[in-house]
């Protein structure tokens, strides 16, 4: 009899526990499936990637909701097909304001250090609140993205799946963040030939490659590593007057740092057009011929950019060999449409 | 009956025992609890947010005149210094809770800086995103100016936003902005205490004189500082805070 009690009131005091539908946290660890020579990519010990995180990111990055009038998403100035980067030199924001800077492309972007051209982000994690609330970007409050996302019974359902809370000032950015971190690029003609594929780069590419690395041009000495960048900020000489926008000084407050831009990847350089952080130089042949002319002549501009005298073969060959970092598959991966 | 009488006098004693003993004897207590007022002021006047001050010869309309203000530190005359730990957003006219306890006695100096230490404003460890909504570093709710740059790691250390009269009709009409931050413009303030706290609860009040935090600005042709676009007027307007909070 006494076991029945207890029993009965087992019963009774489960029953009268609130049931919560929402609450269904799972958290299936990301698998990555990383390219030879490449390292994890940057995570916060606070926030692992899960296979739901994610999804949950991917959804976001493809959904205008995260911007002021339901125009944008993420995708809109990150295209797949352009290896996430935008083909015109400043996108337009809502109601087609412009900014001052180029859309970046995200390849590799989770062994990014410090985001944005001028490294004034820390950490991806936190990233997407620039161009979500930017005026001249998506324009929205991350109070209203917050609201909105939990008015979506679907949305809500996800971020309880992906975090076990409804969405968040946390949480989105760093749900975007766990979709940016996937999209890895490491499978070009020019990995295909270091691993000993000696039929993966053309000769002329070949010869553009020996050029790249070599000490006359050294454009390995800031395009280095596995992911062709040093991470440093380096004034190319791209202009005499930076106007509006002085890079990096604008973070540091430090008059050396004017004109200082992050240097970028080459992977999928190819499918980046325009360049430079303004988009001011329309192809890899302006790009090519100003630094064989040696930049500007910024009084600031680094000593590494200087004349190169190279012939209009050298410069081919070079443009060929940028053109085999393009990793076709990379922008191809349904994982990431 | 004596056996009875002596038994009620027992019981009688017992209550008037227990029920004593309930008592709070009064305690002088050797600590006090000490809060923190803010009063501002420009030039002299009450401020408010309504009025058109002059400043410098500039007819000016504050909409926001807020700050950060962290690393309180109340240096006895004898002993350790003791430490708060706890950030204020400053606001006008702001009186915050008891913020610390301090054994009564006479104290010499009161130290802290406006802006944010190093290791908060960084963002890679406990970014503004990761704390809860009434930590005074969390973000602002959007209907309020907000503290923090997203764009550039860290917080806006003092904001002010405003009108100015650029056309000499003497009414504002353009808008003049200061948000200052970086590390390199926290401002360290040492304010001489001078005081024996002896009161259970000590409230400190703080006065802010606006005007005196555009010394050597001309507000016609210098309204706007985001610190990078014109850093020289930040310099100027950061340099020009210890001058303009006192102890009242």
């Amino acid at each position: 009899m006494r076991i029945l009690s207890f029993i009965f009131l087992g019963i009774w005091l489960t029953a009268c526990q609130p049931e919560d539908p929402m609450s269904s946290l799972t958290e299936t660890s990301y698998a990555w499936q990383l390219p030879a020579g490449f390292p994890a990519p940057i995570e916060s010990p606070d926030h692992p990637t899960t296979v739901e995180r994610v999804a949950l990111g991917k959804r976001l990055f493809y959904d205008a909701i995260l911007s002021e009038d339901l125009s944008l998403s993420c995708a809109s100035c990150h295209l797949p097909e352009k290896a996430f980067a935008h083909d015109v030199p400043i996108s337009p924001g809502v109601h087609g304001r412009l900014g001052l800077r180029n859309s970046p492309t995200l390849t590799n972007v989770g062994y990014v250090p410090r985001l944005n051209k001028d490294g004034g982000v820390p950490k991806l994690d936190i990233q997407s609140l620039v161009p979500i609330s930017d005026v001249n970007e998506m324009n929205l409050t991350m109070d209203e993205a917050i609201a909105r996302l939990n008015a979506d019974a679907d949305y809500r359902s996800e971020f309880q799946r992906a975090y076990g809370t409804d969405a968040s000032l946390y949480n989105i950015p760093r749900a975007l963040a766990a979709f940016m971190r996937t999209l890895i690029s490491g499978g070009s003609p020019y990995d295909r030939f270091t691993q000993g594929d000696q039929t993966a780069l053309s000769p002329a590419a070949q010869r553009g490659m020996e050029l790249f690395f070599s000490e006359r041009l050294a454009c390995g000495s800031c395009h280095s590593g596995f992911n062709f960048s040093n991470e440093t900020f380096v004034n190319n000489g791209l202009h005499l007057d930076y106007g509006q926008d002085p890079g990096r000084q604008r973070v540091t407050i430090d008059s050396a740092d004017i004109g200082s831009f992050r240097v970028p990847t080459l992977r999928n350089v190819a499918l980046t057009a325009p360049y430079m952080h303004d988009g001011s130089l329309a192809d890899l042949e302006a790009v090519i011929a100003h630094y064989n002319q040696g930049g500007q002549g910024h009084p600031l501009q680094d000593e590494r950019v200087r004349p190169l005298g190279l012939n209009a073969a050298e410069q081919r060959d070079l443009i060929t060999f940028l053109e085999a970092l393009t990793d076709t598959a990379f922008v191809n991966n349904t994982n990431f449409r | 009956m004596w056996k009875q009488s002596m038994l009620l006098a027992l019981l009688g004693s017992a209550l008037l025992l227990t029920f004593s003993a309930c008592e709070d004897d009064p305690v002088d207590r050797k600590d006090s609890d000490v809060a923190l007022s803010f009063e501002y002021e420009v030039d002299g006047q009450d401020f408010n947010y309504e009025q058109v001050y002059d400043i410098n010869g500039v007819a000016t309309k504050f909409y926001a005149v807020q700050f950060y203000l962290g690393g309180m530190e109340f240096k006895p005359s004898s002993g350790d210094a003791v430490s708060v730990s706890d950030y204020l957003l400053v606001k006008p006219g702001m009186t915050t809770d008891a913020l610390v306890t301090l054994d009564k006695g006479d104290y010499d100096q009161l130290n802290f800086f406006i802006g944010v230490a190093p290791e908060d404003n960084d963002q890679t460890e406990n970014d503004f995103t990761s704390r809860p909504a009434d930590d005074p570093l969390a973000p602002q709710p959007s209907d309020q100016p907000q503290m923090h740059w997203n764009w550039n790691t860290g917080y806006i250390f003092f904001r002010i936003d405003g009108e100015v009269d650029t056309d000499g009709d003497g009414t504002p009409e353009t808008a003049m902005e200061y948000h200052v931050g970086t590390n390199n413009f926290r401002t360290d303030i040492s304010l001489n205490l001078s005081k024996e706290i002896r009161d259970d609860a000590t409230m400190l009040s703080i006065g802010l004189d606006v005007a005196k935090l555009f010394n050597g600005l001309d507000l016609a042709t210098e309204s706007i500082s985001h610190t990078g676009d014109f850093p020289q007027r930040a310099r100027t307007f950061a340099d020009n805070w210890p001058a303009a909070i006192s102890l009242k």
